[in-house]
């Protein structure tokens, strides 16, 4: 490659030196650039010549713009509080920040005096509370945060299919879609208090009544809520010796037959 | 109206105990009886652990009534029980008072007292109230107090209602508690119509007799149940049982985990024992694991913790004869048995055999086998 070719390395390297030879601080002198540009064409080298001219050109209509001053709040605002300390610190140690809002006068150094002069702000209220219930339990803090993430799950019809089946009397129950609802759920939204006290005191009722309703005992196999299997009955020698063992609390398996009425009770002399 | 009408058809020591459940909420919130500091929740503690804290030796009788199918079938008796304070414990069955029904089922009085005895461990952990826990039962039951303390035996003691709530549909426990030692002298299970179901009270009681200077058998377990914390140690679980243990995700309301252990069978086979408590009550879920369709038959099958081919085995079906499984049972269905407040239920639901057992309702073990089963 000749000396007069152009390559963006070449154009890169000589920006780099001609901003090398400027003052880092201070903004590209037009005139040096030119000055520089003019020596190069001297020396043979317009094309290098010509990039530090064009160098000069943008010094120069950079240089004609106005700079208007920022107001303070907006250095405020846009400035974290660290930064600002990492700007004094900078400061402080001689290092020189190329960026940052000029303050209170540093040059005697006083770090304490400039961190006072930061204007303070209250934090809101809400805050405060959010912090404190983080610091009260941290994990149940967690758990909210990622619950509230989780996707939610529709409820499964079977489960909406039991509830409605309990809830029933026993007499009243009927084939029901799975995806039924309990009655007493249904169109809850639009129930008045005194139908969801009548609905609560239903279900009370239901569950007092030996006959059915909640739970009973004695509920046949028909009116089972959903099971994944059938049942039945039994008798006791169906049943195996280790339920059997687990369930007669007495030790004795009682029998299925009536000896008629009760026998006396002859205190300790019963023994035979 | 239904429940208060049941109310007043109640024995009047049921009424008194109902009135005293107004104040359940105040009892166990505030202090204890009348003239005493004790709090009813220190109480409780003292319950939970006086059954084997305290050692003393008494003679005591057992009353237990079933009802089958209208039938109200009795078992009345007498055992003696030496109880050393430090675990130790021995209960011999001494006079059988009455078995009406009962005795068509074992045969005679000497096999009853051998199934007694071989149920020595069962009978002491599981057949009588205990407070087993205390949180538990906070939550489960009402508490109160009945009348002002009394005197049972020549000691001191208070006497309590324990509900289980709701109210209406309850079971309630009237006690007799030592106030010195928090033991439980008497104890009277009502079911919620006001039949008496269980009756454990002392005839005699020594509280300071030596347990190593009287000679006493104390209680062998027969078994080799082993006890196994499946959050702590799943493969040591599942290498015992050479199966993944299933528990129910579904438990009867109240009812938490306890325990869970391995126990085995007559064939000597495995199965995960785990034991749910609503403070008082228990309820047992057995897994078997995953087996072949077919089931063979079991005959002179004896009580768990007896060795083949005992008499006592042989005595346990209904009619006398040898128990024996359906040689063809249908493998998609359940068998429920009410033996009078309690329930079994057992199967093999699709190739999985499981067993629940507890005074809870049919459905409530039903849907224990129903949310084990692998989805």
């Amino acid at each position: 490659m000749s000396a007069h070719e152009h390559s963006p390395t070449r154009d890169a390297e000589l920006r780099r030196r001609a901003i090398d030879g400027c003052d880092p601080s201070a903004a590209p002198d037009p005139a040096a650039l030119l000055r520089s540009a003019e020596g190069l064409a001297v020396e043979g080298r317009a094309p290098e010549g010509e990039v530090l001219r064009r160098l000069a050109d943008q010094a120069r209509a950079l240089g004609a713009l106005p700079r208007p001053t920022p107001p303070r709040a907006l250095d405020e605002a846009v400035l974290a509080p660290s930064f600002l300390a990492e700007c004094v610190s900078e400061h402080a140690s001689g290092v020189s920040t190329p960026t940052g809002p000029e303050r209170a006068n540093t040059e005697s150094g006083d770090v304490s005096d400039l961190l006072r002069s930061l204007p303070r702000h209250a934090a809101p209220a809400v805050l405060d509370r959010l912090v404190a219930e983080e610091l009260a339990s941290p994990e149940a803090a967690r758990a909210r945060r990622f619950a509230g993430d989780l996707e939610r799950q529709a409820t499964p019809s079977s489960l909406w299919s039991r509830v409605a089946r309990r809830a029933e009397p026993v007499a009243e129950r009927s084939e029901r879609a799975p995806g039924a609802r309990p009655f007493v759920l249904r169109g809850t939204a639009s129930w008045s208090l005194p139908g969801l006290a009548a609905a609560a005191a239903l279900l009370l009722w239901l569950g007092g009544n030996p006959r059915g309703g909640l739970g009973s005992a004695n509920a046949s196999p028909e009116d089972s809520p959903e099971l994944s299997f059938s049942w039945r009955h039994a008798t006791a020698e169906e049943l195996s010796p280790l339920a059997a063992s687990f369930g007669m609390y007495h030790g004795v398996v009682p029998s299925r037959s009536n000896s008629g009425a009760p026998s006396a009770n002859g205190g300790e002399g019963g023994s035979r | 109206m239904n429940s208060l009408r049941r109310l007043r058809r109640a024995p009047a020591g049921l009424r008194r105990a109902a009135a005293g459940f107004a104040l359940t909420a105040i009892a166990f919130a505030s202090c204890g009886p009348p003239g005493s500091d004790p709090t009813l929740e220190q109480m409780i503690t003292a319950f939970q652990t006086a059954p084997e804290a305290v050692a003393h030796h008494g003679v005591r009788r057992v009353d237990a009534t079933y009802v089958l199918d209208g039938q109200t079938e009795r078992v009345s008796y007498t055992e003696e029980a030496w109880i050393a304070g430090d675990g130790r414990f021995h209960i011999v069955p001494k006079d059988v008072l009455e078995l009406d029904g009962g005795l068509g089922a074992v045969g005679n009085v000497a096999d009853f007292v051998s199934i007694q005895s071989a149920r020595e461990g069962f009978i002491f952990r599981y057949r009588d109230f205990r407070v087993r826990d205390v949180a538990q039962i906070a939550g489960n039951y009402a508490l109160s107090f009945v009348g002002q303390s009394t005197e049972f035996l020549g000691r001191a003691a208070w006497e309590l209602a324990v509900s289980r709530t709701p109210l209406w549909q309850a079971s309630t426990y009237v006690l007799v508690v030592d106030i010195e030692t928090g033991l439980i002298l008497k104890s009277t299970e009502y079911d919620k119509t006001g039949e008496i179901v269980s009756a454990m009270e002392y005839l005699s009681i020594d509280f300071d007799f030596d347990p190593d200077g009287a000679g006493i058998a104390w209680h062998q377990p027969e078994n080799d149940e082993t006890t196994i914390d499946l959050d702590l140690d799943p493969i040591q679980a599942a290498s015992l049982l050479g199966f993944t243990p299933m528990l129910p995700s579904m438990l009867p309301e109240g009812y938490k985990l306890a325990r869970t252990s391995v126990v085995y069978d007559e064939g000597g086979e495995p199965w995960l024992k785990a034991e749910y408590t609503d403070g008082v009550e228990v309820a047992f879920f057995l897994y078997g694991g995953p087996t072949a369709a077919d089931v063979g038959t079991a005959s002179t099958s004896p009580v768990h913790g007896l060795s083949t081919g005992s008499p006592i085995g042989q005595q346990l079906g209904g009619t006398g004869s040898v128990i024996s499984w359906s040689e063809d049972p249908d493998p998609s269905q359940v068998l429920v048995y009410n033996a009078g407040a309690i329930r079994i239920v057992q199967g093999e639901v699709n190739a999985h055999e499981m067993i629940a057992v507890g005074k809870v309702q049919e459905f409530d073990l039903l849907r224990m086998l129903d949310t084990a089963l692998p989805q």
